[in-house]
């Protein structure tokens, strides 16, 4: 469905994007990651003919995008992270302009308005002016945009930043009923909801693209770890004393958990049995255990470790300070 | 382009701006038609009409500054490009919306000699020629205000610097009767044109670099000519004030002449100023 190779971005001295280079299958939901700044943004403007990368190409169902930008546009529906509205519309005025522009043949017109209004689920509030209405109505507006005419290819920037618990479900659910049939990609830095929707996840960091996988098979990228929760009865640096130095474990997190308790998580090499080891320590130390258990890493601890392996190779990090983001 | 025409025009409607221009303009050819012709008891309603083009120095830039603010802080100018639309038709389609506010205060207006013509006799050919030039000025003009609304992404800024450049091309011809025509100020005003279209050039591309190069691009040239062969130079002044002063051809359509020069030059001109806001829409994409 999409090629992308080589693609680069600079903004004057800053490097944005770094040669990502990745392919997107047809009906799949895919989730961009990456901490702010990373680049997400960039790239999917790009994905979009918003901006000319410096380098690289793109292919969307086979059109390239320089080529035949009208062609390859025509297979996309976007939703910027700002949602395009005119806040002196109402949803309705909107959409109807927006399905003109698309070029909707007039006759139409009015069936895909009526579609979108029906699958967003905005039928309430298409009379009433967009100035005026929640931001969770407002994205949803968004993506009844992005919908119109019903594009193979969705690409949301940030769908959920700013809703409410209650809007991030309606926002969720509605994502994963398009993507039973349409081709998906959004960008995110919430890692649950990126886990929970996509079969894929691409993880981008300071412009590179350092993780690119299903998301169950990201977890041969964490160092190979196992991870052993215990939450004790006793302050962080009591248990810090205690758990130094035991074997095979690679790295311990302690943090405060309430009062007078605290939590640790000990990543150790997989199938060492270090369980024995930390329940001989805090029992002779006296300590209560109060909860013990081992989870395998989740996409916040790969997310994380991935980070921290990227940061350590020694890469001069091209982080912008505020400026040079358009 | 038509969704943009019909967007443009329900917002100059919906916000003051539309009627404001309406209003001045309808009023301002009043209170010439009133002075001229009543007052002032001159049979002819074309003298009136001429001397209210005046009052497209003011209200152009009021017009046009708004035209790509909205687009701007509601983040779709950017969004557009991501659609299968030509910057062209998007462009066009304001400009469509400009001349639909242009020509309704015209319309109306014609009241004042179907009126005056109950109580003596108008040239309807002299009439007609002047309404055609008022027309074809107003839209050059106003295609002058669409390019820097483009270039200028500060609303005031765009109307000011509108309005400057519409004082500059009203005053040309008197500036240029009183500016000496030789060589060094020929050389002079080409190093001016120079450092303008660098300032142009950096606001299209933000680089300093290409900026530099676009002024030596004009000032080398001339350098050149003015020590090799100065008497090239002689003169050149006075005829870019010439292509420059948008005003001045209005009086050949006010004498019933239907100059096709004249009007050649106001539609060159438009077409030239469009072309211009396409490239600065496109140009934003390459930043």
């Amino acid at each position: 469905m999409v090629t992308v190779t080589g693609l680069t971005k600079r903004f004057g001295e800053n490097t944005a994007v770094d040669h990502i280079s990745f392919t997107l299958q047809p009906g799949q939901i895919y989730g961009l990651l990456g901490p702010n700044g990373a680049g997400k943004s960039t790239t999917l403007k790009m994905l979009t003919g918003c901006f000319f990368p410096t380098e690289g190409s793109i292919t969307i169902d086979g059109h390239d995008l320089f080529q035949e930008p009208e062609a390859a546009k025509r297979c996309i529906g976007y939703l910027p992270e700002i949602p395009p509205l005119y806040p002196s519309m109402t949803p309705r005025e909107y959409l109807s302009f927006m399905a003109e522009i698309k070029e909707i043949p007039k006759g139409e017109r009015k069936r895909c308005v009526d579609e979108v209004v029906e699958k967003t689920r905005i039928g309430q509030m298409q009379d009433r002016l967009i100035r005026h209405l929640s931001k969770g109505y407002t994205q949803r507006v968004g993506i009844a945009q992005a919908l119109l005419g019903m594009p193979p290819l969705l690409i949301l920037d940030e769908p959920m930043v700013g809703l409410d618990p209650t809007q991030i479900v309606e926002m969720r659910s509605l994502v994963k009923e398009l993507g039973k049939s349409h081709t998906i990609i959004f960008s995110s830095h919430i890692l649950s909801e990126v886990s929970m929707l996509c079969s894929q996840v691409l993880i981008i960091d300071q412009g590179k693209l350092i993780a690119n996988d299903r998301a169950d098979n990201l977890q041969p990228y964490a160092k190979r770890q196992d991870l052993l929760s215990v939450t004790i009865g006793c302050l962080a640096e009591e248990a810090q004393a205690v758990l130094q130095g035991i074997a095979q474990v690679e790295r311990m997190e302690i943090s405060p958990d309430g009062e007078g308790q605290c939590t640790a998580l000990l990543y150790h090499a997989k199938g060492a049995d270090v369980q024995g080891e930390v329940f001989t320590r805090l029992h002779g130390a006296g300590y209560k255990i109060i909860q013990m258990g081992a989870r395998s890493a989740s996409l916040e601890d790969v997310f994380l470790s991935l980070l921290d392996r990227d940061k350590k190779k020694g890469k001069q990090p091209s982080r912008r300070k505020g400026g040079g983001k358009q | 382009m038509i969704a943009f025409w019909k967007r443009e025009c329900r917002g100059y409607f919906q916000s003051l701006v539309g009627y404001i221009f309406i209003a001045g303009v309808l009023c301002v050819i009043g209170a010439n038609t009133y002075l001229t012709c009543l007052a002032g008891r001159i049979p002819s309603y074309e003298t009136a009409l001429a001397s209210s083009a005046l009052v497209f120095l003011l209200m152009v830039p009021i017009l046009t500054m708004r035209l790509f603010s909205e687009d701007r802080k509601d983040n779709v100018l950017l969004f557009f490009y991501s659609l299968p639309l030509r910057l062209g038709s998007l462009v066009l389609g304001k400009y469509l919306a400009l001349l639909t506010i242009l020509v309704i205060p015209l319309v109306i207006s014609v009241v004042y000699p179907l009126v005056l013509s109950a109580f003596g006799t108008l040239s309807v050919g002299i009439i007609a020629s002047t309404y055609l030039g008022f027309f074809a000025m107003g839209a050059a003009l106003l295609s002058i205000g669409l390019f820097f609304a483009a270039l200028l992404e500060n609303q005031v800024a765009a109307s000011a610097v509108t309005f400057i450049v519409l004082l500059a091309s009203y005053l040309m011809p008197t500036l240029a009767a009183s500016i000496p025509n030789s060589a060094l100020v020929s050389l002079i005003s080409l190093a001016v044109l120079a450092l303008i279209f660098a300032l142009i050039w950096f606001l299209l591309t933000r680089s300093w670099k290409g900026a530099l190069i676009a002024a030596a691009v004009v000032c080398v040239p001339a350098c050149l000519v003015y020590f090799l062969y100065p008497a090239a130079l002689e003169g050149l002044l006075s005829t870019l004030m010439g292509a420059l002063s948008v005003y001045s051809r209005f009086a050949s359509f006010e004498e019933g002449i239907l100059d096709l020069t004249a009007l050649i030059y106001y539609v060159t001109l438009t077409a030239l100023m469009l072309f211009l806001t396409v490239q600065v829409l496109e140009s934003r994409r390459f930043r």
